[in-house]
């Protein structure tokens, strides 16, 4: 963390056979990308946030030691400030997904009324790796989509390393509108890089990412270019509505869908009604080549790159829109196989949020709005909350079972004010965040999927346990890319 | 001329609500400035719930009690700060004004729907918005007027769910049912038939669209029911006992016990005369034709409806009638006694008392002269001759009105005036040890900060103030014939004597201040 931070550009001779990249640390990094370093994931701080993070530490010991009673009330209340901020912003976004309904909508009627000649190229992405298996149902959900294939591009993008795959590929008989693409072995091994390098290839005038176990409503190209004519300029990127093929295939799946219904029915389309930054949601994010090249790509450094390129739009002026249209996914089946899916998850917005503050004055000066704030509570409010949940629930039972013994010494740490404000956030938080899952099912017709958010407290214990291991992980491996097994609803 | 009418016609939206303002802000002043206000006992006792919040020995939220339902004094807190708001009631008046207006408003949407007539509508609304009793209510700091708006609004949302099965639908009317529910106990009877009609409606649905009842089923009961779970944990948090507001002191049937003593109200025990009584007190606050109405409406629309008996959609009407029903059921249980005129049997006679809860049954009035009437003129025409029998109600004395009646028999006698006046002039300085069973309502006329009282409420106080007075008041007010009194019932009354002297005495009303050093 605290190593040599000077980076070296590689030769251009280098650059042009290889791809952009640079040298740190004496290790060669290809990310084939224009982004310059204050913009990658590549240190986990810049310098001014460790001495920022350390005095900070420092001050909170010393208070800690001048006065520990005193300095745990000021971070109680610091916390409990930031649970009730983050319950009224989540209620107004709910509010604004049922009073605006800002998706944007394309009608069947405005689909056809589209000359056949007019749609333009089209460029998918599939990065694959050890994934054979769903290639096949991959293949067949890109032919079934409603798009004239003399202008449609799938590419596959395959690792170097990744022989099984690539030979898999090769052996099938793929339509002529597919290319396979393989990435020349180099550091970091993410899949950001190996869209980046997909980037440089693509043919398509728009581009869309899907995952290898991905099955997109087969009009959703036509719908994006629609929906990009009605979005305006401002707008870089369409997000698709993410739902899942599998929600009954066990608990797990259960309440892993109950939580993408309330993030894309509700919280996104929040997001999007207040123009806020928008995390995109890693597949079916559709852009303009052109634009996507203006924004250099993604950080091949960062392990939620779709996270961030969803912010960094937001900085220089642009806007995301989610379309209803819906791709499906596959919703991980296996505990272990989700935990560290949501390790890598809270890890990459870790490496997000710290990465965009290194310039907060980015996020006002280019745009009127206050989304300093919103990413504060959408991005860092998030996961802090993750980290924070154990201690306060821990707390509260603590609270109630041993009143006699521990509730005056709980409450001295509660001033009147902050207490109410704990005690509204606690029970009417709680339950809130637990009812916008029922909200979301119902909204997405999952309704028999709605008693499932009554598990939900467990998958947020899962959640904060996952929290921590991430920021181990954020410390000692923050490129590394857990990859998520798919393919597990086949067997 | 056309011109004009179509001119009204666009902005009918904007005059309507333009009158339901001016009529509600009028009659308040009509009602305010003849000291009408802060007129029932309980009136007082919800200023001072609020009030307690910040301005006592021991403030904070625990002053809301466990007792009575929270919302009214949650809003009311919000102007009670100030010290005139709190004294002329208009803290706890300002969200009925509100409440009236919004009641009036989806009345008209509702029985606009139902009849697809706009001049039923209004004629439908105005049988409620013109009853002087409602009119009053709305003036005044009680909790009638807020319940019947959350129950208004909630069943509409639910009528209007009911046929389209919007989830937003269903939200809003879950929303406003816990907002009732956290109002009046009435409220839970909502919350219990409008679970049991989706429950109803998930038997009687098949396939795919079971599975949707089931999960309209849980988001409903998720938000209609939190009200009263997180009251039943309030009380088990606050005084131990979840069932707190059912067996504490100051409980209604605590209250109807000890008012009662050996006799049994009108109508515990007895149906047949807990339901003459309660459409007997209808006949007083909405006037005869609305209580003959109220009767043959219900039999019309069970023989309308009689083959489809078995049916949600029958029912769901009966919705707005729930807290009628849950009132009769309290007379009956002898949990809330009503008291009406020619059938009490607890002096003095001819008085009345509860008749205001009859009120919430005029909701349901309305509800039915739209459902009833396949023609519209016949809407017109009942509408008319009730709002037209309300002018008798008032003429010739505007005062003379039921729910204005009963709130003067609990108001404040002029021996107690005096009472007051004597303390408020000799009170020097220290704790008053007094208890708000018999004295919330002298509390309250007294205008003092109530910190300097020492009541049930005041949790780390009230204990050691009745073992030993002397380390903790300097004054108690007591009365040995109030059997509410908690500070009469708990004290020791040999220290009593040995450390307090009598210094005022009016009957059994005694005010006890400390032997000098």
């Amino acid at each position: 963390m605290f190593g040599n931070r000077t980076i070296t550009p590689l030769a251009e001779e280098k650059i042009q056979s290889h791809g952009n990249g640079f040298i740190h640390n004496g290790q060669e990094y290809i990310h084939h990308s224009d982004l310059q370093e204050h913009q990658i994931a590549l240190h986990r701080l810049s310098e001014q946030q460790i001495v920022f993070l350390s005095a900070l530490f420092i001050i909170i010991c010393l208070s800690l030691i001048l006065n520990w009673h005193t300095t745990i009330v000021v971070l109680v209340a610091t916390i409990t400030l930031l649970y009730f901020a983050d319950l009224l912003f989540n209620l107004f976004l709910i509010y604004r997904s049922f009073s605006r309904a800002p998706e944007l909508v394309v009608t069947p009627q405005e689909l056809s009324e589209h000359v056949h000649d007019l749609w333009p190229t089209y460029t998918i992405f599939c990065p694959l790796y050890n994934e054979a298996a769903v290639l096949g149902q991959f293949v067949k959900a890109m032919s079934a989509m409603d798009y004239p294939h003399d202008r449609l591009e799938v590419m596959l993008l395959l690792e170097e390393d990744d022989q099984t795959t690539i030979d898999a590929a090769r052996a099938m008989k793929l339509p002529e509108y597919f290319t396979i693409q393989v990435v020349p072995q180099s550091s970091p091994k993410t899949k950001p890089k190996a869209m980046n390098y997909g980037l440089k290839k693509a043919k398509g005038e728009y581009i869309v990412i899907y995952d290898a176990e991905d099955i997109p409503d087969p009009l959703q190209l036509k719908k994006a270019v629609l929906a990009f004519a009605k979005a305006g300029e401002k707008t870089v990127c369409i997000q698709a509505k993410l739902n899942f093929y599998n929600p009954h295939q066990n608990l797990l799946t259960r309440v892993f869908t109950a939580e993408y219904s309330l993030w894309f029915e509700l919280v996104l389309t929040g997001l999007q009604s207040i123009h806020a930054p928008i995390p995109l949601g890693g597949t079916s994010n559709h852009f303009r080549k052109a634009d996507l090249k203006k924004l250099h790509g993604w950080d091949s450094f960062n392990v939620t790159e779709d996270a961030d390129l969803g912010i960094r739009l937001v900085k220089q002026g642009y806007t995301t829109a989610v379309m209803e249209s819906v791709t499906l996914e596959e919703a991980n089946s296996n505990a272990i196989n989700w935990f560290w899916q949501r390790t890598r998850w809270i890890k990459g917005y870790m490496q997000t949020y710290f990465l965009h503050m290194r310039r907060p004055g980015e996020f006002k000066n280019r745009l009127k709005r206050p989304h300093f704030l919103t990413f504060q509570l959408v991005v860092g409010g998030k996961v802090l909350s993750m980290f924070i949940n154990p201690t306060m629930w821990i707390i509260t039972i603590g609270y109630f079972v041993l009143r006699s013994i521990l509730g005056p010494f709980i409450e001295s740490f509660f001033p009147s004010a902050i207490f109410y404000m704990a005690a509204l956030s606690l029970v009417f938080g709680n339950f809130l965040y637990m009812y916008y899952y029922m909200i979301g099912c119902k909204k997405n017709e999952h309704d028999d999927l709605v008693k499932y958010a009554f598990l939900v407290p467990i998958y947020w214990l899962a959640m904060s346990v996952a929290a921590w291991v991430a920021f181990y992980k954020f410390v000692v491996a923050p490129h590394h890319w857990s990859k998520t097994k798919h393919g597990l609803h086949l067997k | 001329m056309k011109n004009n009418i179509e001119k009204f016609k666009e902005n009918f939206s904007f005059f309507a609500i333009f009158f339901l303002v001016f009529l509600s802000i009028l009659c308040f002043l009509y009602f305010f400035s003849h000291g009408l206000t802060v007129v029932f006992g309980d009136s007082k006792g919800h200023m001072n719930i609020s009030r307690r919040v910040i301005d006592s020995p021991t403030p904070g939220l625990a002053q809301l009690g466990a007792y009575w339902l929270p919302l009214a004094h949650l809003l009311t807190l919000s102007l009670v700060w100030q010290k005139y708001l709190w004294i002329s009631g208009i803290a706890g008046t300002w969200f009925n004004l509100i409440g009236y207006i919004f009641t009036t408003i989806y009345l008209y949407l509702l029985t606009k729907r139902i009849t697809d007539s706009k001049i039923c509508g209004i004629a439908c609304s105005l049988v409620f918005a013109l009853n002087p009793n409602i009119l009053f209510l709305q003036s005044t700091p009680m909790t009638e007027m807020l319940f019947i708006a959350t129950t208004v609004i909630g069943s509409y949302y639910f009528f209007e769910w009911s046929l389209s099965k919007k989830i937003t639908k269903l939200i809003k009317a879950a929303f406003f049912i816990m907002l009732a529910s956290l109002t009046r106990y009435e409220g839970w009877a909502l919350a219990v038939f409008t679970t049991g009609y989706i429950f109803l409606e998930l038997i009687f649905a098949k396939g795919r669209e079971k599975t949707k009842r089931e999960a309209d089923l849980i988001t409903f009961s998720a938000v209609a029911w939190f009200g009263i779970i997180l009251w039943i944990l309030w009380g088990w948090l606050l005084v131990g006992d979840p069932l707190d507001f059912m067996r504490n002191d100051l409980s209604a049937k605590s209250q109807t016990h000890l008012y009662y003593e050996d006799i049994k109200a009108t109508g515990d025990g007895n149906m047949w005369l807990a339901l003459t009584t309660n459409i007997l007190a209808v006949y007083h606050t909405a006037g005869p034709v609305v209580a003959i109405f109220l009767i043959a409406g219900v039999l019309l629309h069970l023989l309308k409806e009689y083959k489809h008996l078995l049916e949600p959609s029958t029912y769901i009407w009966f919705l707005l009638m729930m807290p009628f029903v849950f009132d009769i059921l309290t007379v009956f249980s002898g949990n809330v006694p009503v008291e009406v005129p020619e059938l009490s049997r607890q002096p003095p006679p001819g008085s009345m008392f509860n008749v205001r809860y009859s009120l919430f049954v005029l909701p349901f009035v309305v509800v039915l002269l739209a459902i009833n009437f396949r023609n519209k003129f016949l809407t017109l025409i009942v509408g008319a001759i009730i709002i037209v029998s309300y002018f008798f109600m008032i003429f010739p004395n505007p005062q003379n009105i039921a729910v204005l009646n009963e709130a003067g028999a609990s108001g404040t006698p002029v021996g107690v005036k005096n009472t007051i006046n004597w303390f408020v002039n000799s009170y020097d300085d220290g704790y008053v040890l007094a208890s708000t069973g018999a004295m919330d309502g002298l509390m309250f006329d007294a205008k003092m900060p109530l910190k300097n009282y020492i009541t049930e409420g005041a949790y780390k106080l009230w204990p050691p103030a009745l073992k030993d007075p002397k380390k903790v008041v300097k004054w108690i007010l007591l009365d040995e014939g109030n059997k509410r009194d908690a500070v009469n019932k708990h004290i020791d009354k040999r220290k009593l004597h040995h450390d307090f002297y009598v210094v005022y005495k009016s009957g059994t009303f005694t005010i006890w201040k400390i032997k000098a050093q």
